[in-house]
């Protein structure tokens, strides 16, 4: 049996999920300002507008459902999974009147990836867009990456009893400190001090790179949250090799990698244990996935007799699979040429997506914990034959501490693992269907599930309705990490049946 | 056999047509068929959106369609006086160069381009005038009217609510 909420709870629903579109409206007055301070005349009224949208329906919500008892686990997950559709709902608002969509599925399409900090876009015409529409396409993506939830808990003066429950429903499963506001606000206190290094970094190599002083400082910006968050956005069309620079591609990577790391080992690094990070099985795992990795890209381009130096061959090849792994999704080669590339090489990047980064960051993809138990569970149970059957063999992994393997998470692991994989499958079906060729069908919709971002070709404003709407329920999906979005439907569906 | 002649032929005539002079070429053309015109001398036209410089060379980024690339000037002195740069503001100067595309620019590190050998303005960019419709404005007004109805009733009725509770208290 579900349990079926009761009325007050869906009021307590509509009440939190009116709040939260009030600080969406708080957020657009942001690039409002900006628009405002860069004299962009038609975006600052359409910021505003947008602001007072969001703005008016969250206090209607608020105003006319009262929050009368506190959210049961399963409705939190609801509220989540509801909140990750309408926030990009309304944030796409400012994109499509800026007139460079197509369509509003387009530019809500643009919003979903940014909030799931994928990167594919169908924006046209970038390279012309205000810089405050620029602004708002990476913010969301910073706001997306961090969470929408965990911004609205750090706020907050005192916890609910739901709060754990939104802030597990945001995909993040460890707690970093007994509190969870406290929890939430470490999370943005350590971002903002990445943001404000990594923005000033970025600025500089900007401005050694040959940019003027105003874009340096915006792109600056963009693309740390953009690494940071591993989203993938980029100001221009040109994507990172706009900026013909190695040390940016180079500093790129530092955040990239950065932003994959579980804040779990930020916040260790953060009090001086070092030694975790050569420690965790994390981030053991991924310079073994990197290292298998890459080596399987380098025998696809070399049997393939593609064309590379060295150098090259690092800064393409390399570059490629430590976006997709970290699950940033910059591209320092065009679509063209990543197409290009022979189905080995492909299949590596594929696998370098499907992976992802680490568990409790902003990347997706299935994670390198769940890659570790997977592994851990097949290597024990492999052991055990060759041991009596009486013989019961524990397996151990290293995370923050020495951690035993239990059937419940393992099963959890499975179910999870699974769900990534066949979303994978079932989105290349889809663009089977409308007669893609299925290894870039499968890059495309790995690259959509697993919230990276790299493309060959498949998503454009020319590309089938239909499989937009798929790349669009992929991404939202893949970053809440299926759970929230089955529990709460599985909510609604007891709520009808009762 | 005879559809793989006509492959082949095709082939030939492609790179035969290719090698003795690609002539002007869509950039997306260029990118999407990169190994057929590597080391080609060829000649495109697209809107530049920045000018990098680099010691006594520059890259300069070009836009045409939706589809931008990189141009290597040896020599920045070659590249001539540039107006406009593409952006929000103003629509940049429309170039054509002149030059020998490489998948690997020499001294690049595996960077795709064309190395310049000449550069020239075909069109002025201009300052791109953007005014805001009545219609644009209007609707805000009207956005923003709902909006501060829709905080007053939230006050009002957050300020009941409280004086309820604290009524509450006090028969307590």
């Amino acid at each position: 049996m579900i349990f079926s909420p009761s009325k007050q709870e869906y009021f307590s629903l509509l009440n939190l999920l009116g709040r939260m579109l009030i600080l969406l409206a708080g957020c657009l007055v942001i690039p409002a300002g900006i628009a405002f301070f860069l004299k962009e005349q038609a975006p600052f009224y359409d910021f505003l507008k947008s602001a007072f949208i969001s703005g008016s329906l969250g206090l209607f919500l608020s105003s006319v459902f009262s929050y009368e008892k506190d959210l049961g686990q399963s409705l939190t997950f609801l509220f989540v999974a509801l909140l990750w559709m309408i926030v990009p709902l309304l944030a796409a608002l400012p994109l499509w009147f800026s007139g460079h969509f197509g369509s509003f599925l387009d530019a809500f399409f643009d919003s979903m990836s940014g909030f799931a900090t994928t990167g594919l876009s169908l924006i046209n015409n970038v390279d012309h867009l205000a810089l405050s529409v620029n602004f708002w396409r990476h913010f969301i993506m910073f706001l997306g990456g961090q969470g929408i939830v965990i911004m609205a808990i750090s706020f907050a003066t005192k916890a609910g009893s739901y709060s754990l429950g939104l802030y597990v429903g945001e995909a993040r499963e460890e707690k970093l400190l007994p509190n969870i506001i406290s929890t939430a606000r470490f999370i943005w206190a350590v971002s903002l001090v990445y943001f404000v290094l990594g923005s000033l970094i970025l600025f500089g190599l900007g401005l050694q790179s040959g940019l003027p002083l105003k874009k340096a400082a915006f792109h600056g910006i963009f693309l740390f949250m953009a690494a940071f968050d591993t989203g993938g956005f980029t100001p221009q069309s040109m994507n990172i090799f706009y900026y013909h620079s190695f040390m940016f591609e180079m500093a790129t990577i530092v955040f990239m990698i950065l932003g994959s790391l579980n804040f779990n080992l930020h916040y260790f690094l953060w009090m001086k244990k070092k030694k975790e990070i050569f420690r965790n099985a994390e981030t053991r795992a991924f310079f073994v996935t990197m290292s298998i990795l890459l080596f399987l890209l380098s025998i696809g381009l070399l049997a393939a007799g593609t064309k590379t130096g060295a150098g090259s061959f690092f800064r393409k090849g390399f570059y490629q699979v430590i976006t997709a792994h970290t699950g940033c999704g910059f591209s320092n080669i065009t679509v063209s040429e990543l197409a290009a590339w022979p189905g080995v090489a492909l299949i590596a990047v594929i696998l370098a997506m499907a992976v992802g980064g680490g568990i409790g960051s902003t990347t997706g993809g299935v994670k390198l914990m769940r890659l570790v138990i997977l592994f851990k569970t097949i290597t024990s149970e492999i052991k055990g034959w060759f041991f009596p059957s009486k013989v019961r063999i524990y397996e151990k992994y290293h995370h923050l501490q020495d951690i035993v393997l239990e059937d419940k998470k393992i099963r959890l692991v499975f179910i999870v693992s699974f769900l990534y994989i066949s979303s994978y499958f079932w989105g290349a079906v889809v663009g089977v269907f409308y007669g893609y060729p299925f290894l870039a069908a499968l890059f495309e919709s790995t690259s959509a599930a697993a919230n990276v971002g790299l493309s060959v070709g498949i998503t454009s404003a020319s590309m089938p309705q239909a499989l937009k709407v798929v790349y669009i329920l992929q991404m939202w999906l893949g970053r809440l990490e299926f759970i929230a979005v089955i529990v709460g439907l599985g909510v609604i569906f007891s709520s009808f049946k009762r | 056999m005879i559809k793989r002649s006509l492959i082949i032929a095709s082939f030939v005539l492609v790179s035969f047509g290719a090698s003795l002079q690609a002539g002007e070429v869509e950039i997306q053309g260029l990118l999407k068929q990169s190994l057929l015109y590597d080391n080609k001398a060829v000649e495109v036209k697209g809107e530049v959106l920045e000018v990098l410089e680099r010691g006594s060379g520059a890259w300069m980024n070009i836009l045409a369609g939706s589809v931008a690339m990189g141009v290597w000037v040896q020599d920045k002195e070659i590249i001539p006086f540039i107006s406009y740069l593409g952006s929000y503001e103003s629509e940049g100067d429309i170039v054509r160069v002149e030059g020998i595309f490489y998948q690997e620019l020499p001294g690049h590190l595996g960077r795709t381009g064309i190395r310049a050998k000449t550069i020239t303005i075909e069109k002025r960019g201009r300052y791109i005038e953007r005014s805001v419709s009545f219609r644009k404005k209007k609707e805000v007004s009207v956005w923003a009217g709902i909006f501060f109805l829709s905080l007053a009733v939230y006050t009002g009725k957050s300020f009941r609510n409280r004086a309820n509770s604290s009524l509450k208290k006090d028969r307590l």
